[in-house]
């Protein structure tokens, strides 16, 4: 390799390397961050179904659970009963605000959607 | 015990002056690429072919000598040592086959271990047999945090924590905080042995009359480390040799983007603590800068490391073609195999995560993370040790002015006035 490719590419290698951060300096920068809680109604703490640091880490195996209860077991029953359009729309108001916000930051797929209806 | 640096009163004794050979360095310098040693003539074919010798003070011939006779002390404190980058131009023209290349290679990894401490440990990992023991020590380390943090509570206080960052762990039984723990303490382990080891070895390149300051010599115009570091920045030495010119290629992509994969590292464990951050900061999104770099690093890691592989394969063909034994460098091997598993295991884990096969998943990090272990654990005893020593024994060359006059280098030494 030419000395003058090789440095040329080093160079360019390094730019590369560096570009993440320099991106974080101007995101900071600019403010354009996540908020730490995703946007819901303005409902009483008591009513949620788990606190909210259960909820972020949990919520998947939760869904997953009540799914197997309604399809699988026939019973809509709980402290909350296990319906999309009647009870969890009743405080995650829209799933743009709701589910996507954090899923489309994460790049971690929702596959729920494609046969439900939000 | 050979007396590097005798004073002149003391040289008047014969007894201080004597030379004793340590046979265990030949032993292990035979046992570890190093067999056709015995086979040189000292017809220094070697120093004349090597772009990277000094005028007046060649190696590898002397290093050879040195090695033949067991002469540890003198070995231990040499910075040409260092200076050889392992180009082989040596090697192909050694008209006994007697390898020298491989020599220095060797007579390297055994300053290495000779240096670190626990010496136990710099033993084990120049020891293929030792390897798994070392792997399963790394994996019940990890599965010793993993319950502790179970046990005590850690990791779900952690999960419950709550401010002005998410983080969410890739698994819930590993979340960030046992891993800055486990690795932080691994690397503060690694300070340790590296404060120690590159204490003694500089203490004894220093004291070492070999390396006396020459006068002869201006005074440079930037300070020897920044020297150093230009030097190894911009591969210069490699650029010298001229047998493996393709190993500067190699070599720049994988320190590259192995900087670019711990850079990567350092932004994801620290983002609960980082005050450019807050919201979700992990996991990273697919189209995230930082993912993007970590990615392309991993790929040009994996292709750094195929060219290295491929280069090694190619010389061990041609010794062998030459009619000698192939050398076991396994120092070499298991850098080599302990970063291409580290990628790897790393990708494989991304692809199950986006395939959703999560069992799976856990496994393929789990393995993962005990590679990494693994090697940060090995870090001061491997190959890779090379970083810290090599920058020490140029920082040393520098200072001392890397073209000095001969006489400062033998007649102290191999002649008694």
């Amino acid at each position: 390799m030419k000395e003058r490719s090789y440095r040329r590419a080093v160079t360019t290698s390094l730019l590369v390397v560096a570009t993440p951060l320099a991106l974080s300096f101007v995101a900071y920068a600019s403010g354009t961050q996540l908020s730490a809680l995703p946007a819901t109604t303005k409902v009483p703490m008591k009513r949620c179904i788990l606190d909210t640091p259960s909820a972020r880490y949990n919520h998947m195996t939760y869904l997953k659970q009540r799914r197997d209860q309604v399809v699988r077991d026939g019973s809509r029953s709980g402290r909350v009963a296990p319906s999309l359009m009647s009870t969890c729309r009743g405080c995650h108001g829209e799933q743009s605000q709701f589910c996507d916000k954090c899923h489309e930051r994460a790049g971690v797929r929702l596959d729920c959607f494609g046969c439900h209806r939000y | 015990m050979t007396t590097v640096n005798p004073a002149p009163e003391s040289t008047q004794r014969a007894p201080a002056n004597l030379l004793v050979p340590d046979r265990k360095l030949l032993q292990r310098v035979l046992g570890s690429g190093g067999d056709a040693l015995r086979q040189c003539v000292q017809c220094a074919t070697c120093s004349g072919v090597c772009a990277l010798a000094a005028e007046l003070a060649p190696l590898p011939r002397k290093e050879m000598l040195w090695a033949q006779w067991g002469l540890k002390d003198r070995l231990m404190a040499d910075v040409d040592l260092w200076l050889c980058h392992e180009c082989h131009d040596c090697t192909r023209r050694c008209p006994r086959n007697a390898r020298p290349g491989d020599v220095m290679a060797a007579l390297r990894r055994e300053c290495i271990a000779h240096y670190s401490a626990p010496r136990l440990l710099g033993r084990a990992a120049t020891d293929p047999t030792q390897l798994p023991w070392v792997v399963l020590s790394c994996a019940l380390l990890l599965g010793c945090g993993m319950w502790l943090w179970d046990a005590t509570g850690t990791g779900a206080r952690e999960l419950a924590a709550r401010g002005a960052r998410i983080v969410m762990p890739f698994s819930p039984q590993l979340p960030h905080g046992l891993l800055i723990a486990l690795f932080g303490t691994v690397l503060l382990f690694d300070c340790i042995v590296f404060a120690v080891g590159l204490h003694r070895f500089w203490q004894a390149l220093t004291a070492s009359s070999c390396h006396a300051p020459t006068e002869t010599r201006a005074a440079p115009k930037t300070s020897p480390m920044g020297a150093v570091i230009r030097r190894i920045f911009w591969h210069h030495d490699f650029a010298r040799c001229t047998e493996a010119a393709p190993r500067r290629v190699s070599h720049t992509i994988v320190l590259f983007s192995m900087l670019a994969l711990g850079l990567v590292d350092l932004w994801v464990l620290t983002a609960r603590f980082n005050p450019l951050r807050n919201g979700l900061v992990y996991p990273l999104g697919t189209t995230d800068p930082w993912k993007l770099l970590a990615n392309l690093a991993g790929v040009a890691l994996i292709a750094g490391c195929i060219l290295m592989t491929r280069d090694r394969l190619r010389r061990r063909l041609a010794t062998a073609e030459a009619g000698a034994r192939p050398t076991g460098t396994y120092c070499d091997w298991l850098l080599l195999g302990l970063l291409l598993t580290m990628a790897l295991t790393g990708f494989v884990t991304e692809a199950l995560h986006f395939m959703r096969a999560d069992e799976l998943r856990v496994f393929a990090y789990l393995l993962h993370l005990v590679t990494v272990l693994t090697f940060f654990v090995l870090l001061p005893y491997s190959k890779l040790a090379h970083v810290a020593y090599r920058t020490v024994a140029l920082i040393a060359a520098e200072r001392q002015g890397q073209r000095r006059p001969v006489a400062a280098l033998a007649l102290n030494n191999e002649r008694a006035p």
